[in-house]
């Protein structure tokens, strides 16, 4: 257990004090492990070719095709489990990707501060005022369309997202003592950053991972949709939609499972990522809640305990408040 | 409160500057010869495309396009478009209306419906309003906007069959306009109206957690007392910067519902640029957006003082 999560452990209310991972992180971590089994069946054993027909155009959910097929007669559910494949691989190498090089740039930022870090927060800025998607689209076009590429875009897209993230707690901490300590006792910079700061920024780098992957699930259908992301024949949930609204009144399912297929992969990733904040740093309880006046007892020892127990000042200002529980 | 004035419009200015440098060097390491389409691609005069090129002045140093480019814009001129026949800021003339209109209403709707949805939650924790909003708040950060836009196109060709695509009938009736971007804002202004009330629920929850909030509370202030004049100033501090980051990705969106609504706006501009690697057009359409987004900002860092004294105090 690091500083930071036994701090914020000893903030809340002893009740609500949880050493488990609570049902959003085992929702979210469910659903991903779940679609990458699907998708390794599908890759290593597929039940039909993903790219030629394999019964009759535009038919409907059948025994042989589950969910149908599109208007080459490709099976559907073959072709839905890839384009997640693609979607999962994509945002989780992206994210990692931004991960590491925005950690970087936001350790050397908080660590070294001075001048460093305002160059590096400067350009951070500057490039934060980008919309991420038209980056993406641009990058998409120097460097070429589908996967490696959209990885590559994407991942520089969110790295300064992750280096202001990352900056802010290690100002919070570069003046503790263990930081102090180590420094003083001639452990030099890089080692410090990585053995001593590091491991205790890990809170904010998951949540920012996970949430930052699902925000690549939906900038890369965004991108599939406009014809700029996964190019033909590969499987790509965005594609499929714009390639599919032809038929839609023929066949809604072409429009509705690809759709499902996106906002499960987000919500999955958001899922991990609201599990993940509630683990590293739950919540006080707030002074009151509305619409339930006629117990007030019960809450009313509760704020006795509470306030007895609660000296501490205001909320960790390093944590991102939208991930709370 | 000078010095943070004019800070704040040095650091807009940097970021502008190092926005125009990213956006021209961007758009220069594109691939491909955007002058192919005036040749003939299987006999190139080669003697005609260099005196386009000169003619265009794309024969010149990098640095001495960017300043010939950089002082252009200042003057609002963003140079010819390569591919089509027309002026760069007369194509984005046409079009920069509805873009920022379309901007303009999902902000609107996203923070009118974001931030009372999240005092609603926050205020009623755990309760049956607050699972709702974090429920409904959930889902729509899950789904991008071309999703929701296509499916309700979907169920309308099924069903009601209005006419929701498209342009058609209302060019030059402002109201008609008006009419037409309603949905499509309210697509975006949704998925921002998500983000803006789990922030302010979470900020809320966080503020009434707080030892003056019991205090007030224990003095005898009545709920609503306690969120409007205690609690809400504090809380919505982040939301506003949360709300002007957010800006960003709703610019994006909008790129995208403009294509699902079939909208000639500027993302359907910046596309055509993509797709034809047609340079000014893309440096203008990225660089303008990114200049809305910065203006944006700019106007939430001059409210931030407003809502927030300490702002004020330390500043002076």
């Amino acid at each position: 257990m690091t500083v930071t999560r036994a701090l914020a452990l000893a903030k809340v209310d002893g009740r609500r004090r949880r050493n488990h991972f609570g049902p959003a992180f085992w929702s979210g971590s469910g659903i991903l492990v779940g679609i990458l089994l699907l998708a390794a069946w599908v890759t290593l054993a597929p039940p039909f070719d993903p790219f030629a027909a394999s019964g009759p155009a535009l038919a409907a959910p059948s025994l042989e095709h589950l969910l149908g097929t599109d208007n080459l007669g490709r099976d559907n559910a073959t072709r839905l489990v890839l384009a997640a494949r693609t979607s999962l691989f994509i945002s989780g190498a992206a994210a990692l990707l931004g991960a590491v090089i925005g950690t970087v740039l936001g350790l050397v930022a908080g660590y070294v501060g001075g001048w460093v870090d305002a160059v590096i927060m400067r350009f951070v800025d500057a490039a934060l005022a980008l919309p991420a998607i038209l980056v993406a689209l641009v990058v998409g076009v120097v460097i070429g369309t589908g996967p490696v590429p959209l990885i590559v875009a994407l991942g520089l897209v969110f790295a300064p997202g992750f280096a202001r993230v990352m900056r802010a707690p290690v100002i919070a901490l570069r003046e503790r003592d263990f930081v102090l300590a180590a420094t003083l006792s001639g452990v030099r910079g890089h080692r410090v950053i990585a053995e001593h700061l590091l491991p205790n920024v890990l809170t904010p780098l998951f949540v920012q991972f996970a949430s930052v992957a699902s925000q690549v699930v939906l900038i890369e259908a965004a991108l599939s949709y406009l014809g700029q992301g996964v190019q033909a024949p590969e499987p790509s949930a965005g594609r499929m939609i714009s390639e599919f609204t032809r038929f839609m009144q023929v066949q809604p399912l072409l429009i509705i499972l690809p759709s499902l297929v996106i906002i499960l992969l987000s919500a999955a990733w958001n899922l991990l990522a609201d599990g993940l904040q509630d683990y590293f740093a739950p919540r006080r309880e707030p002074a009151f809640s509305l619409g339930r006046r006629h117990k007030r007892r019960p809450r009313a020892k509760q704020h006795l305990r509470t306030s007895t127990s609660n000296d501490t000042p205001s909320a960790d200002p390093s944590a991102d408040p939208e991930k709370r529980q | 409160m000078t010095r943070y004035i004019i800070s704040r419009v040095l650091s807009s200015l940097f970021v502008l500057f190092v926005l125009s440098v990213l956006v021209f060097s961007m758009v220069r390491i594109i691939p491909g010869d955007p002058l192919s389409a005036f040749a003939d691609p299987s006999n190139p005069d080669p003697a005609a495309l260099d005196a386009l090129r000169a003619e265009l002045g794309l024969d010149q140093p990098w640095l001495t396009q960017y300043f010939v480019w950089l002082m252009g814009v200042l003057q609002g001129d963003f140079g010819r478009a390569i591919t089509v026949p027309s002026e760069v800021s007369t194509l984005i003339a046409a079009r920069l209306p509805l873009s920022l209109t379309l901007a303009i209403m999902a902000t609107l709707f996203g923070t009118v419906i974001g931030i009372p949805a999240g005092v609603l939650a926050a205020t009623r924790w755990r309760r049956a309003p607050d699972n709702t909003v974090r429920g409904m708040s959930f889902v729509l950060l899950a789904t991008p906007p071309f999703v929701l836009g296509t499916v309700l196109i979907l169920v309308n060709s099924l069903t009601l069959r209005l006419p929701l695509v498209g342009l058609a009938g209302a060019s030059g009736d402002p109201f008609k306009m008006l009419g037409v971007l309603v949905l499509p804002a309210l697509l975006i202004g949704l998925v921002l109206a998500a983000i803006v009330a789990r922030y302010t629920r979470g900020t809320l929850l966080d503020t009434l957690g707080q030892d003056f909030v019991r205090t007030a509370r224990a003095k005898g202030a009545s709920p609503s007392r306690l969120v409007g004049r205690h609690a809400l100033r504090n809380a919505l501090i982040p939301v506003t910067t949360v709300i002007g980051i957010e800006l960003a990705a709703l610019v994006g969106g909008t790129v995208v519902i403009e294509t699902v609504f079939a909208l000639p706006g500027m993302g359907s501009l910046l596309l055509t640029g993509i797709r034809s690697s047609d340079y000014p057009i893309i440096q203008a359409t990225v660089l303008l957006i990114g200049a809305v987004y910065v203006l944006i900002n700019f106007i939430v860092d001059l409210v931030y003082p407003l809502i927030d004294p300490r702002v004020r105090v330390h500043t002076s």
